[in-house]
């Protein structure tokens, strides 16, 4: 599902070094991957490249079959709208929408889902992460974890193959925390979606199939967790 | 992404920031309410005061003084005459060609009734002649233009049934007796040369192509032409070879064949058929009694009349102005000495033209005097006089005014010619006076004066100036088919000998100087919109700033850069409409507020329009495409931008 080969990446080279240098990875469909490291190793890069968000980069990335270097911006974006979904550390949610417009947002930039069933898929999806009683309110007058559900029924809004998860629990109490990450095994395990989870968590990366380790760019470990 | 979609998004957007919309669309707003409202105004007073002043598909042409012929080298010379018509007639565009004769001798008007009040007003005469017939085809259509009703319907209208009559004066003023039934007067018809009666006492003072026979002016015909309808070309009978001209008188007939009406095709009003046999040369009217037999007979002549009735009295009852027949009652039998019946009159629609006065130098007050019945002279007046009428008689005469021309309809004056307030060129000739009718108007009309049928101005002239008074015309006017035309057929006219006359050279500096000024103020909207467009790329640099994450997270669902682009590009033309359409009601409004305060606090003026502005749709389109041009330039900068942005780099900052 997801093959990365030889990925160098620098974001300026005369002031620093490469951010990740001679990454490979490879990541089934269905797989549930945490991506370990500390802050400022590359997690973050790496998931966007994946994510097709980042191009400028060495090596080669093939996403469900595509390589995302060649694409042009148009299929890129369809790629993104469709095959794949962030969710982010910080919710990214637009704060003058109301969390079910924030849900269907996607819905406008492609044609997946047509204009007729855009309010029944987006209830669908907030029912699926337990906050269709939120449907009406605004962002900001939710708590993080309702905000992060919120972000995670935009992510599956569209039905993707794989969700890119940043650091999904870092801004919430290990109670939302763990809500958060059950709703990620959940749509794994019973949606059969690939989930890449980054996260310096031990105990929550514990929970995914495997622990791709990072440390200042490279990939320095991988281990099946039981 | 979808248009559905997409403007779904924009309007998300709009609703988000009101304020910055507002603030952006304001520039635009002031851009397009400058422009359209000077555009407006300057295509107001185009249509509403220049063009009625300066018709825009009229040109008028006269001969080019000598020296600008003489500077260009590649001139086509044309006379002023029907060859030269003929070749203006060719130029394309020119739809009809109007060759203009002006008076060329002095006379002056007398104006009374109902416009000037029984004591009436007298001025100098200024007049000129167009084709009767050219004009009078113009006339009739603007009459059933005006109407869009058949004869038949309009009658119905105003009577219910048809009144039988007999003559005009079975019916009620203003209409007349058409074939047995009153109807409203057709004046546009009326407007033709009645062949007045013009006494002479020698060829000179006959136009080209007419001869002095029998004491008046007749068209020769023969190898001069044919005669007109009506007309049959026939020796006169004669006396003496002064009868003829100069022709000889050859065995009691004249040499020269002259063009008379005759019987057989039924006498106008005022004439009369000469009897076959006579006694004396009375019963003859024109032309001698010769061995038994009037010399014209069978031809039409005018009715010999008298004038008994002062000035003072006609001017209070004016149908004493159709003077009495001598020796005739009123029922057609001879006057019996003793015997006291009401006298004959001229028919209705003429009156006694007075030839001779009883006492000559009282000419105002006192023009009793023998003449003929005939019928008044037709006149055209141009809408200008209407609107200097109205202006003159509101603020010195304090008369009501007149509401539209066809309330001049019928109105009736005098014109007497060959006499002036000026020095008196016209030696030797007695004054006459005639009296005018005014059948309508046209632009094409004398501005200053009443235009009157050609054929007579040409008789007039000759008259009074001399046969070679009326060698050729004085001015020509150019009908357009269309007013796109009039820069194509001007360069053509370059070509030619000729110039435009001062009125016409007038209309194209105005439209010049109103072309000048659309284009200044084209400037200076085009000036604030660009200021206004660069307040909109500033404003949305700021947005696109505060937006940067929202861009990235929308690249993140999956918005393409051409979203991007499109979303900020939409909402400026957003912008752009709103701002065309406010600035488009403010220039309605302030247009609004300016004609109340021109008509509240400037006095009145000639061609007052109820509106001094015109907004055509054209120029309100283009005015809206202007906003929304300067809209997207604005926003074309910053929305490449926020295309541009790097969506990884834009989510990972804080
Ligand atoms: N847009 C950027 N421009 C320059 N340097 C960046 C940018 N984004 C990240 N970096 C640098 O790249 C390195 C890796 O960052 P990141 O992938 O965000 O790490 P992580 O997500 O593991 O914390 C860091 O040293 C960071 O400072
Ligand atoms: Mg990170």
């Amino acid at each position: 599902m997801i093959r990365l080969t030889a990925i160098h990446k620098a974001y300026d080279p005369q002031a620093s070094g490469p951010v990740l240098r001679d990454a490979n990875l490879a990541i089934a469909s269905g797989e549930f991957v945490a991506i370990l490291g500390k802050s400022g190793s590359g997690k973050t890069t790496l998931l966007n490249i994946i994510g097709g968000l980042d191009r400028d980069y060495a090596g080669t990335a093939v996403v469900d079959g595509l390589e995302l270097k060649r694409m042009k911006d148009r299929d890129l974006s369809r790629f993104r709208n469709r095959t794949i979904s962030f969710v982010f550390q910080t919710f990214n949610l637009l704060p003058h929408l109301s969390c079910a417009e924030n849900v269907a947002y996607p819905a406008y930039f492609g044609d997946v889902v047509p204009r007729s069933e855009i309010g029944a898929r987006a209830r669908e999806a907030m029912e699926r992460v337990g906050i269709a009683h939120k449907s009406q309110a605004y962002p900001n007058t939710l708590s993080g974890g309702e905000r992060q559900r919120v972000a995670i029924a935009r992510a599956i809004f569209q039905r993707p193959k794989i969700l890119l998860a940043d650091e999904p629990t870092g801004n919430l109490d290990s109670a939302s925390g763990q809500h958060v990450m059950n709703l990620f095994l959940e749509l794994n395990r019973k949606d059969g979606v690939t989930v890449m989870l980054v996260t310096h968590d031990e105990h929550l990366a514990a929970l995914a199939h495997r622990i791709v380790r990072i440390a200042d760019g490279r990939i320095v470990g991988e281990e099946k967790t039981a | 992404m979808k248009l559905g979609k997409l403007s779904a998004v924009i309007f998300q957007n709009v609703r988000r920031n009101r304020k910055n919309f507002i603030f952006s669309t304001v520039g635009i707003t002031i851009g397009v309410s400058v422009f359209s409202f000077f555009v407006a105004l300057t295509v107001g007073i185009r249509e509403e005061v220049l063009n009625r002043i300066y018709p825009v598909d009229l040109i008028e042409v006269e001969p080019a003084s000598v020296s600008i012929a003489g500077a260009r080298s590649n001139v086509e010379r044309i006379g002023f005459n029907p060859e030269g018509v003929a070749v203006l007639q060719g130029i394309e565009g020119v739809a009809r060609v109007y060759p203009k004769l002006r008076s060329h001798f002095q006379a002056t008007y007398r104006m009374g009734g109902q416009l000037f009040g029984s004591q009436g007003v007298t001025f100098e005469a200024y007049f000129d002649g167009l084709d009767d017939g050219l004009l009078r085809a113009e006339l009739e259509k603007s009459a059933g233009r005006k109407s869009g009703k058949s004869m038949k319907d309009r009658l119905k209208a105003r009577y219910g049934r048809q009144h039988r009559c007999y003559d005009a004066e079975d019916c009620t003023p203003g209409e007349e007796c058409f074939e047995g039934l009153c109807r409203p007067i057709e004046y546009g018809s009326l407007f033709r040369d009645h062949g007045e009666f013009i006494p002479c006492k020698g060829e000179e003072m006959c136009a080209d192509g007419y001869g002095c026979v029998t004491g008046r002016c007749l068209k020769t015909c023969g190898t001069d032409g044919p005669c007109g309808p009506g007309e049959e070309c026939m020796a006169a009978g004669c006396r003496v070879d002064g009868e003829c001209g100069s022709g000889k008188c050859e065995g009691g007939r004249c040499s020269r064949t002259v063009c008379l009406p005759v019987c057989s095709a039924g006498c106008p009003p005022g004439t009369e058929c000469i009897p076959e046999t006579c006694k004396a040369d009375e019963d003859c009217r024109d032309g001698a009694c010769l061995d038994g037999r009037c010399a014209l007979a069978g031809t039409c002549s005018h009715v010999t009349c008298v004038q008994n009735h002062e000035e003072a009295e006609l001017m209070a009852n004016p149908d004493l102005r159709r003077g009495e027949l001598p020796g005739l009652c009123e029922d057609g039998t001879p006057m019996t000495p003793g015997a006291a019946c009401p006298p004959a009159r001229c028919p209705a629609s003429t009156y006694c033209s007075v030839q001779s006065y009883f006492r000559p130098g009282y000419l105002w007050k006192d023009r009793r005097g023998e003449g003929r019945c005939e019928e008044p002279i037709p006149v055209v007046l141009n809408p200008i006089v209407l609107e200097l009428f109205n202006m003159v008689l509101k603020s010195t005469l304090e008369k009501t005014q007149l509401g539209t021309m066809d309330t001049l309809l019928g109105y009736g004056g005098s014109v007497t010619f060959g006499h002036s307030f000026y020095k008196d060129t016209v030696k030797d000739r007695t004054p006459v006076e005639k009296r005018l009718v005014v059948v309508g108007y046209s632009n094409k009309a004398l501005e200053a004066g009443v235009t009157m049928p050609m054929s007579f101005v040409e008789r007039a002239n000759a008259r009074y100036k001399g046969k070679g008074a009326t060698r050729q015309f004085d001015s020509i006017i150019l009908q357009l088919a269309g007013a796109e035309y009039l820069p194509d057929v001007l360069s053509r006219l370059e070509q030619f000998n000729i110039q435009l006359s001062r009125r016409s050279a007038e209309a194209e500096k105005f439209r010049t100087v109103l072309l000048v000024a659309i284009a200044i103020f084209f400037i200076m909207a085009s000036i604030i919109l660009a200021i206004a467009a660069i307040n909109i790329t500033h404003t949305f640099l700021m947005v696109i700033y505060e937006r940067k994450r929202e861009i990235g997270i929308l690249r993140a669902i999956g918005a393409t850069k051409m979203d991007i682009r499109l979303l900020f590009l939409g909402e400026s033309l957003l912008i752009g409409a709103a701002g065309g359409a406010a600035g488009n009601g403010i220039a309605f409004g302030l247009s609004k507020a300016a004609d109340f305060l021109a008509n509240r606090y400037i006095g009145e003026f000639p061609f007052q329009p109820d509106t001094f502005f015109h907004f055509r749709p054209e120029w309100v389109a283009a005015s809206i495409a202007f906003a929304l041009f300067f809209s997207l330039l604005g926003a074309f900068f910053p929305a490449n931008r926020a295309a541009a942005m790097d969506p990884a780099r834009t989510l990972t900052l804080a």
